[in-house]
């Protein structure tokens, strides 16, 4: 349905939902970058976590929040894990000892 | 207290060091660690402690105190109490240093170096049925700490004595093979008597079993037995928050909950009756690949 | 001290610095008093990837090293959470551990961090609070006379924190009691403060974080095993020696603010125990204190901070010694007719509590 050109991302946003938003056995489950909580998550959830990952890496995400008010608004409690990800963004490191 | 007067014990994933002028405590060890023999050298502990006597002439009886490192991290328990405070002293302190591992709070049972995990709710009875198992048959790993090694998705067993409280005590001291060391009555926690596990158990202590079934107990009293597949998702989320280092671990634990869900089973197994549980899980386990 | 406790220390100090080789049973010693200054994840920092160890060892070294990522991410998400509070109307200054993390310094790694301390201009400390407050922050509860202790002669409002959250945010408006003997106007710290890249945050300035470190430390609450207070100032000192006039700037600040004192006082203790960067000449443009100040502080602050053999309660003198430093912190920090009531009262409700409490465990990860 959308038609743009799609620059190749680089790593750090879409990495963390690869690694830490995994889908098992047809259900979600995701790790908040910033709190460290565990949430699972509906499908409709993690295709919006997936949009949002995709426009902070193309460096849309102001694009994407107006089409999200347009949409009526965040499905609950998204809004959050959606910010804790664009923290990621600006850091480059991760701060955890593997 | 010179390193000499300690008392080693290996339990498996750590090895406590306990030194105490307390000769009943030492009696009591005894009872409960009865498999164990002196270790030679000066071992690295993971913790070491005394239980130390207080004042002889407080008015309200005199109370032992645990020291760890210079520091008395709890209040004192009753002189005759020493055991419980060790017990759950030691428990407490090795749950704050072994983060190198995933420390789940459940039991863990085996057969054939195949685990069966059984994560603790209050009152869900999980202490009471891992010792049932055990008199069952199942090699004892542990009845408190689900010790997960990361990397490789292991379970390293914490052989150590069970508290039993209650009405536990009773219904797990009745069984053929039941251990039990001394009661402590009126303990802030109830009657408290520990259940001794096996010998066989304490040799394999060092023998990793690989997580195969994950059973969440749920003990009510007369109430008919119900079993319910559990989505592995939802697994991981609560084996998950039923540990005492997962949320410090963040990413690393979070990895950790999911491949273990994916390898294994999961039920919720609402029970009444002892027997009728055991016979329920043996048929599932079996049947688990 | 027996000599080989004395040893332990310099051990433990030395760790702090470089790599280690020493045995299994010198490793367990060690790890035990560097758990009680709550050093061991510093020792993990400096020699997890360095140094040649057993398993057992590399397991609680990296057991350490984990909580200290652990409450270092929480600081990070209590500070990503404040950070929609903070506009152009006011700075507000990240204080300490908090400023460490943001500003990447080396010495945050292994470091603890126990709350979020910030400072913002007493004019604006109500504005603060309450944009806290209707964020959802909660005051930790207090009765009234605590809560007056806190406002009027303290520079801390009580600390608040948000429900579910492991740490407290502490609201600051100085860095010293404004009843104390070392009080200054904390305007001057928010004019030389500066901003932290990538954040809607400011820190103090390299002088007055290093100033800052030294009041903290020996005359901001009881000195029990402040021995990683001085590990900051150690830290801290080795992140700015090479930078440009750093000496002479935080000496001529010292005496700006009056706080040539606890300066000399952590340069001294920093060089001793550390081997800070501090060279003679620098000492000598301080004021050195007093003889029987400085007599007493170099006998009592090692008792004090150090910790004790770790096979036996404290021996009589260590708790003798921190008593005294106790005793003087009171002193510095309120006049006398003001100390007596404050203490009895401090004194019945500990009393209180000890009575009512059960056996409450501390907080379950094993950092102070």
């Amino acid at each position: 349905m959308d038609d743009r050109v799609r620059v190749r991302p680089s790593p750090a946003v879409l990495f963390w939902l690869d690694r830490y938003c995994p889908s098992v056995d047809g259900h979600f489950l995701f790790l908040d970058p910033i709190s460290w909580q565990s949430f699972e998550l509906t499908e409709g959830a993690v295709i919006v976590l997936r949009e949002a990952a995709s426009a902070i890496e193309q460096e849309r995400f102001n694009d994407f929040l107006f089409e999200v008010r347009e949409a009526g608004g965040w499905p609950p409690g998204l809004e959050f894990l959606v910010r804790a990800l664009t923290e990621l963004r600006q850091t480059n490191e991760f701060p955890f000892p593997e | 207290m010179t390193p000499a007067e300690y008392r080693l014990l290996d339990v498996g994933a750590a090895k406590l060091a306990v030194a105490s002028p307390i000769e009943s405590f030492h009696d009591h060890l005894g009872c409960v660690y009865p498999h164990h023999e002196p270790i030679g050298g000066a071992p690295f502990a993971d913790a070491r402690l005394s239980l130390l006597p207080g004042s002889r002439f407080r008015l309200r009886g005199r109370q032992v105190v645990l020291w760890a490192d210079s520091l008395r991290p709890f209040e004192p328990y009753p002189y005759n109490c020493a055991l419980p405070l060790f017990e759950w002293g030691s428990n407490f302190l090795l749950s704050r240093r072994l983060n190198a591992y995933l420390l789940l709070h459940a039991g863990v049972v085996a057969r054939n170096d195949r685990a069966l995990l059984l994560p603790a709710a209050p009152g869900s009875g999980k202490t009471t049925l891992t010792c049932a198992l055990h008199l069952a048959g199942w090699r004892f790993l542990s009845d408190e700490f689900g010790v997960v090694d990361m990397e490789s998705g292991e379970l390293l067993p914490m052989v150590r004595p069970a508290p039993l409280k209650n009405r536990s005590i009773d219904v797990i001291g009745r069984r053929p093979g039941a251990v039990l060391g001394p009661l402590f009555p009126k303990t802030r926690k109830g009657d408290v008597s520990h259940f001794v596990p096996d010998r066989e158990s304490f040799l394999a202590r060092h023998r990793r079993a690989i997580p195969t079934l994950v059973i969440f107990p749920r003990f009510q009293a007369g109430a008919a037995l119900h079993c319910t597949p559990v989505p592995r998702a939802q697994a991981a989320m609560r084996i998950g928050l039923n540990s005492f280092n997962y949320q410090a671990l963040g990413p690393l634990s979070f990895q950790a909950t999911v491949a273990l869900a994916r390898r294994t089973q999961a039920y919720e197994l609402v029970f009444g009756d002892l027997d009728e549980a055991i016979a329920h899980i043996e048929t599932l386990f079996d049947g688990t690949p | 001290m027996s000599s080989t406790a004395v040893s332990d220390i310099e051990l433990l100090l030395r760790g702090l610095r470089e790599p280690l080789d020493i045995d299994e049973a010198r490793w367990e010693r060690l790890l035990r008093i560097a758990r009680v200054s709550g050093l061991h994840a510093r020792l993990a920092a400096t020699n997890l990837d360095q140094a040649r160890m057993t398993d057992v060892v590399r397991r609680h070294l990296l057991s350490s090293a984990r909580i200290a990522a652990y409450r270092a991410q929480m600081a990070r998400a209590e500070l990503f959470h404040l950070t929609p509070l903070v506009d152009s109307a006011f700075p507000v200054i990240v204080l300490k551990g908090g400023a460490y993390l943001l500003q990447k310094r080396t010495l945050a790694h292994g470091r603890f961090v126990s709350d979020v301390d910030l400072l913002v201009p007493k004019a604006h400390l109500r504005t603060m609070e309450n944009r806290l407050r209707t964020a959802g922050w909660q005051p930790e509860k207090l009765n009234p006379y605590d809560e007056r202790y806190y406002r009027d002669w303290s520079h801390e409002t009580p600390p608040m924190r948000f429900p579910g959250h492991s740490l407290e945010v502490d609201l600051h408006h100085a860095i010293t009691p404004v009843t104390g003997s070392l009080a200054f106007d904390p305007a001057s710290l928010i004019e030389r403060s500066e901003t932290i890249p990538g954040t809607p945050f400011r820190a103090l300035c390299a002088e007055d974080q290093v100033l800052h470190a030294c009041v903290h430390c020996f005359h901001d609450g009881e000195l029990d095993l402040r021995i990683r207070e001085v590990v900051d100032i150690d830290g801290l000192l080795r992140t700015y020696a090479e930078r440009e006039d750093f000496w002479q700037r935080l000496i001529a600040r010292a005496a700006e603010l009056e706080l040539q004192r606890p300066l000399w006082y952590g340069l001294h203790f920093a060089q001793t125990w550390l081997q800070s960067p501090v060279t003679p000449d620098i000492f000598k443009s301080l004021a050195t204190p007093p003889l029987l100040n400085r007599v007493a502080m170099k006998a009592l602050v090692p008792l004090a901070m150090l910790p004790s053999n770790p096979d036996f309660p404290p021996p009589l003198r260590v708790r003798v010694a921190r008593m005294l430093m106790q005793a003087r912190y009171h002193l510095l920090r309120m006049p006398l007719h003001l100390l007596a009531p404050h203490l009895i009262r401090k004194t019945l409700r500990r009393l209180k509590a000890q009575l009512d409490r059960r056996a409450e465990a501390p907080a379950n990860d094993g950092a102070p």
